[in-house]
């Protein structure tokens, strides 16, 4: 009975198990028929187990049936291919361990939620049979605790990276399966002992230990809290860096002869851009596209998308309808907003959906092969809101988002680095001494190396640049200064919706706290001098004047973007951090723990000693034998080696190995008729001493420092008292009952 | 009724070994304890690399536990635990022996804690209920099924353990006793007269206070029997004077059991060769003759059964022969025994047996019983030598019987 029950626990605990590790893919699929496709291995395999167990087949039999069963299997739950008469053809087998191969790396490649079709389902398929296929098997087949734990984990280990950067219940799913696996070891371990007669608190031990676990697992979660989820490694899928690389020449289209008309748009929401690319990584020789962008939080990489992408941020939806015309010749695909779905359904042009790969960090896509110029497309997005002030939070850049301290700009920017502003507010200033200082020359220059930006741009007196040089060195120059920075390429939709080379425009982007990333208008950057071809430009203000002067004006309350209090200088927001972290309470926590403990230790051999003093100045005439026999027996205590209370004293002694004379002589001068002499009973109290201290010296070092400090024979008297309290007669011992009816031992 | 052997004492703890330090803290971890720290470790190591949440709490709650399991052990109180055994000696194959475990808790409260008796290289493990602060508990227990021998009970051992089980420490209390368990045994008839060379009563010049040959009067002191006074002597002399006797001889058994395992094609053939020389042992105890039953370095010379049982406990196989040394020292310490009897399988040589009945003399009789269970029941009978071949146990009495006529 014991044991099926205990098969029955471990058969639901399995399913629970897998049936939770499986969930993390509730956020990559579309819907939940991943659900099916992982537990009906799962399901199946258990039952598979009892059968062999129930009449004692070993593992390869076991073995050999669940690998002869896996590619129909899969080829019906999986691929949903049964087949005639639900026997599924030797096609759609084979296509279950080919894709298996293959099907990860397609998953992980996908921007989720994926649709719930083909190869994909085989990812939860793979992970569900393989994992229940040892797990159950070692649950069942061997006693050992943690032996089917480890399948398990190690299924946790393969479906985490394989699932989105944040899956819903993360914290709770963590500590569900953390409390899972640990109680059912012990309980494992628990029913492993071959107990003699009944096997007592089975029940109230494992849940003692499911409750321990449990809170255990609740302090832990306020002990490490997952605050950053970017740094969660997931694996990245196929490389996409040569397409990466190839689509930078084309974040700007370039100009056709004849061909200025790009594309016509509909649906593009008023204020809004199209966007082509964006630039997030700034080399040597300027902005370009990164493989994975810098400061996504995981999610910058291009990727192949289904039905449906989930937008990172909220916002409205729209729909958007694009058709390309000829003059654009480009890899990106252009986009509004962040992605939700894309519609190729009635493309005249040759790209498909599996052709795009798409950005979720930079809400960007662009197609394998470029796209054609009769593509048609329409998709719905999600649009934010794109607008912020100085108040909003902005995120630190990372240091691939910025240049090395020391690096070519800094020179240049250090009258902009003002400890008494704000991040935004130095950004704004540096934006403003080049939209009221620069002269902007409209053309194609986009070179972007460090001397055109440093030496040739701001390093000058004149500042002279294209309007994406200026998007460029606003990029480079905001990152500098402490806000996380990037360079977006698209157009302004003209006139009913065209849009043509002179719409191709360039912006910068700043990122916020919230991980948003909210536009810089080239407005508030670019040069407000426009130079006509061979006119001079305005000379510059020195930049420290500039800031000067406008900070004064910031401090007199005039401005309304840069502000700075009255009198002093205000702090830049960079204050230490004064809350401590968990640890920090933890440790702060324990270590008082720990000096109370140690506090508590150093007084036990002072209440010890007082103990002592008490007992040897007692009025009573019997009281320095009891209680100098009792000394002894709280050395012997206090050293390890305790004899039971309710013993007689020459039991006592025979059990310490020492002479039987005191606890003689102790019974004889408690039981006599008449008080002992005085000189005796403190003879005998000398002796016992004398014996305590012996004792003491017997054991090792280690348990004779251990003997002073522990509290043990301190609590058995507070337990001896108690006792008595609490019984209505006086409890004593046997022997000693007469005696303290003549005289109460504490007299 | 229990006999202490040793107690547990202090010299014990001291004499572990200094360098079981090193490894104190891996050996205080259960099997589970260990599994969780390498799971949390391995839980570690991707949290560290992948920074999976999910690990980090599997980690971080595996360091927890153990931390726990930890500072459980520091909390006091040490329960003393004593056995005491309902009966020393049981037969082989009989009812299990049962024991009394008597448990006194110590200051902390117990939640189910778990007790074991050794039992030889058996365990007894059973978890006592919830204990209160230094509540007494007393349990019953079974021990198990245990072969031939002497088998060491107790010390009483406590695990104290953590709510999870990670971490266990284990105090032993209590005495260590000694369970015999002793060989099947079979009835055998009484021996006849004849048999031996001896049962005539001669006298020895041993003297005795009681037998036949009278001696001489001696005063009389405390605690001799007052019908051995010689009431007209004392009348005679003024004082209580009692009768001394000549001891007679009384009549000797000498049982050899071959302790050499070359002498045994099979395990089993021992055991049958012991089952078989205790029984006759038994028999001739009980016909009341001074028997010798040795095997190896163990003997007895009794006339109680319990010492023939209690040596048969001990006797054990040896790869070294040294039946022919052993029936040496044998025959110095008995002299004029009546009947040898020699137990052995059936590989030994009868030459050599021969050569180890020599030691006793011409006039002892000579039986050599062969514990051969894979052949048939044989006799032999060739003038001095009554030679036996016994498949089993239930034979012997038959086989037995027809050598003595």
């Amino acid at each position: 009975m014991r044991t099926q029950r205990g098969a029955s626990a471990d058969v639901i605990v399995v399913a629970v198990m897998m049936a939770t590790i499986l969930s993390i893919f509730d956020d990559t699929f579309v819907d939940r028929r991943y659900l099916v496709a992982g537990l009906a291995p799962v399901a199946l395999l258990l039952v598979m187990v009892l059968v062999a167990r129930r009449f004692h087949e070993g593992g390869w039999w076991f073995s050999l049936a669940a690998l002869v069963m896996f590619s129909p299997l899969g080829a019906v739950v999986a691929l949903r291919e049964p087949g005639h008469f639900v026997v599924p053809s030797l096609d759609a087998m084979s296509r279950v361990l080919a894709e298996s191969i293959s099907a990860p790396t397609t998953l992980v490649s996908t921007v989720p939620p994926v649709d719930s079709t083909g190869e994909l389902l085989l990812v939860p398929y793979l992970i569900g049979f393989f994992a229940t296929m040892a797990s159950a098997w070692l649950a069942l087949g061997t006693s050992r605790p943690l032996a089917p734990v480890v399948p398990l984990v190690l299924a946790l280990g393969a479906t985490i990276p394989l699932g989105v950067l944040v899956p819903t219940l993360l914290v709770v799913r963590g500590i569900f399966v953390a409390i899972v696996l640990v109680a059912w070891s012990a309980v494992r371990a628990r029913r492993r002992e071959s107990l003699a007669g009944a096997a007592r608190g089975s029940v109230a031990s494992a849940l003692t230990a499911v409750v321990t676990v449990a809170l255990l697992a609740g302090l832990v979660s306020l002990l490490v809290p997952d605050d950053d989820h970017a740094d969660r490694v997931l694996l990245r899928g196929s490389d996409n860096t040569p397409l990466v690389s190839a689509a930078a020449s084309s974040a700007l289209p370039p100009e056709r002869e004849g061909e200025d008309v790009l594309l016509k748009a509909s649906g593009v929401p008023d204020g809004q851009r199209l966007r082509f690319a964006v630039l997030d990584l700034y080399s040597s020789e300027g902005w370009v596209p990164a493989e994975e962008s810098p400061g996504s939080d995981g999610y910058g990489t291009y990727k192949r998308i289904g039905h449906e992408v989930a937008p990172l941020h909220p916002g409205r939806t729209v729909v958007v309808r694009v058709r390309l015309r000829s003059g654009y010749d480009s890899d990106w695909l252009p986009l509004v907003g962040e992605l939700t779905s894309i519609d190729f359904a009635w493309n005249p042009g040759r790209t498909e959906a599996s052709d795009v790969r798409y950005n979720q960090s930079t809400a960007t896509a662009l197609v394998v092969d470029g796209v054609d110029v009769r593509d048609r497309y329409s998709f719905e997005s999600v649009v934010g809101d794109d607008t912020w002030t100085r108040r909003d939070a902005v995120r630190e850049p990372t240091d691939a988002q910025q240049q090395p301290v020391g690096s070519f700009l800094d020179a240049y920017l250090r009258p902009f680095d003002r400890e008494e502003l704000l991040p935004i507010e130095r950004v704004l200033l540096l934006a403003r001494y080049l939209r009221l200082n620069g002269n902007v020359r409209y053309g194609v220059e986009v070179s972007q190396t460090p001397d055109d930006l440093g030496r040739r741009m701001l390093g000058t007196p004149r500042v002279v640049g294209s309007p994406f040089q200026y998007s460029a060195l606003m990029a480079l120059g905001a990152s500098r200064l402490g806000v996380a920075a990037r360079v977006v390429t698209g157009a302004q939709v003209g006139r009913r919706g065209v849009v043509d080379h002179g719409d191709v425009t360039s912006w910068v982007e700043l990122q916020f706290a919230d991980g948003t990333w909210r536009p810089l208008d080239p407005d508030r950057y670019v040069g407000s001098h426009v130079l006509a071809d061979g006119g001079d430009a305005t000379e510059s203000d020195d930049a420290d004047a500039f800031v000067r002067d406008q900070l004064q004006q910031a401090a007199k309350g005039r401005d309304k973007e840069i502000r700075l209090p009255e009198g002093a200088p205000i702090t830049d927001g960079t204050a230490e951090d004064s809350s401590r972290s968990p640890w920090q309470v933890v440790l702060l926590l324990m270590g008082s723990l720990v000096a109370l403990i140690l506090l508590a230790l150093l007084l036990v051999p002072v209440v010890k000693l007082l103990r002592r003093v008490r007992r040897r100045r007692t009025s009573s005439w019997s009281a320095p034998y009891v209680n100098g026999w009792q000394e002894v027996l709280d050395a012997a205590r206090d050293r390890g080696t305790p004899v039971p209370d309710t013993w007689s004293r020459v039991a006592q002694a025979s059990r310490l190995g020492v002479g039987l004379d005191l606890a003689r002589r102790a019974d004889g001068a408690v039981f006599a008729a008449r008080p002992a002499d005085g000189t005796d009973a403190l003879e005998f109290w000398d002796t016992c001493m004398v014996l305590r201290r012996e004792l003491v010296r017997e054991v090792d070092l280690r348990h004779r420092l251990w003997s002073y400090l522990n509290p043990a024979s301190l609590l058995a008297g507070w337990a001896r008292n108690r006792s008595r309290a609490d019984s209505a007669a006086r409890q004593v011992r046997d022997e000693d009952r007469g005696a303290r009816r003549q005289q109460p031992a504490g007299a | 009724m229990s006999t202490p052997a040793r107690p547990v004492s202090a010299e014990r703890r001291r004499a572990r070994p200094s360098a079981s330090w090193l490894t104190a803290p891996w050996r205080i971890l259960t099997p589970l304890g260990r599994g969780v720290v390498a799971v949390g470790a391995f839980a570690a190591v991707l949290s560290e690399w992948f920074h999976w949440h999910e690990f980090t709490q599997l980690a971080v709650l595996s360091l927890g536990l153990l931390l726990l399991g930890l500072l459980w052990q520091l909390l006091p109180g040490t329960p003393t635990a004593e056995v005491t055994l309902r009966r020393h000696r049981v037969v082989e194959g009989s009812a299990s022996p049962s024991a009394l475990v008597d448990v006194q808790a110590g200051a902390a409260p117990m939640l189910f804690p778990k007790v074991v008796v050794p039992v030889g290289r058996h365990r007894v493990e059973l978890r006592l209920p919830f204990l209160g602060p230094f509540a007494r508990h007393t349990e019953e227990i079974t021990l198990p099924d245990v072969p031939r021998g002497v088998h060491i009970v107790g010390p009483v051992t406590y695990e104290k353990s953590d709510p999870v089980g990670l971490v266990a420490r284990r105090f032993r209390s209590g005495q260590v006793l000694e369970l015999f368990v002793s060989p099947r045994v079979t009835d055998l008839a009484v021996f006849a007269g004849g048999l031996t060379n001896d049962l005539e009563g001669a006298t020895s010049q041993r003297p005795s206070m009681s037998d036949l040959a009278f001696h001489a009067l001696r005063e009389y002191v405390p605690g001799d029997d007052l019908r051995h006074v010689h009431w007209r002597s004392s009348a005679k002399a003024g004082e209580l004077l009692v009768r001394q006797f000549h001891e007679t001889r009384r009549g000797h058994v000498t049982v050899l059991l071959d302790a050499t395992r070359d002498s045994y094609p099979r395990l089993r053939d021992f055991e049958l060769a012991v089952s078989v020389a205790t029984s006759i042992a038994l028999r001739a105890v009980r016909d009341d003759f001074d028997t010798y039953l040795r095997c190896g370095p163990h003997f007895a010379r009794s006339r109680h059964a319990a010492a023939m049982t209690d040596v048969a406990c001990r006797f054990v196989g040896d790869a070294v022969d040294s039946y022919q040394a052993h029936a040496s020292a044998a025959a110095e310490t008995i002299a004029g025994t009546g009947l040898v009897v020699q137990v052995t399988g059936a590989a030994r040589d009868l030459v050599q047996l021969d050569a180890a009945a020599q030691s006793f003399g011409r006039g002892a009789d000579w039986l050599v019983v062969r514990a051969d269970s894979e052949h048939d029941a044989t006799m032999r009978d060739s003038g001095t030598l009554r030679e036996l071949s016994v498949p089993d146990l239930a034979r012997l009495q038959e086989l037995l019987a027809r050598a003595r006529r």
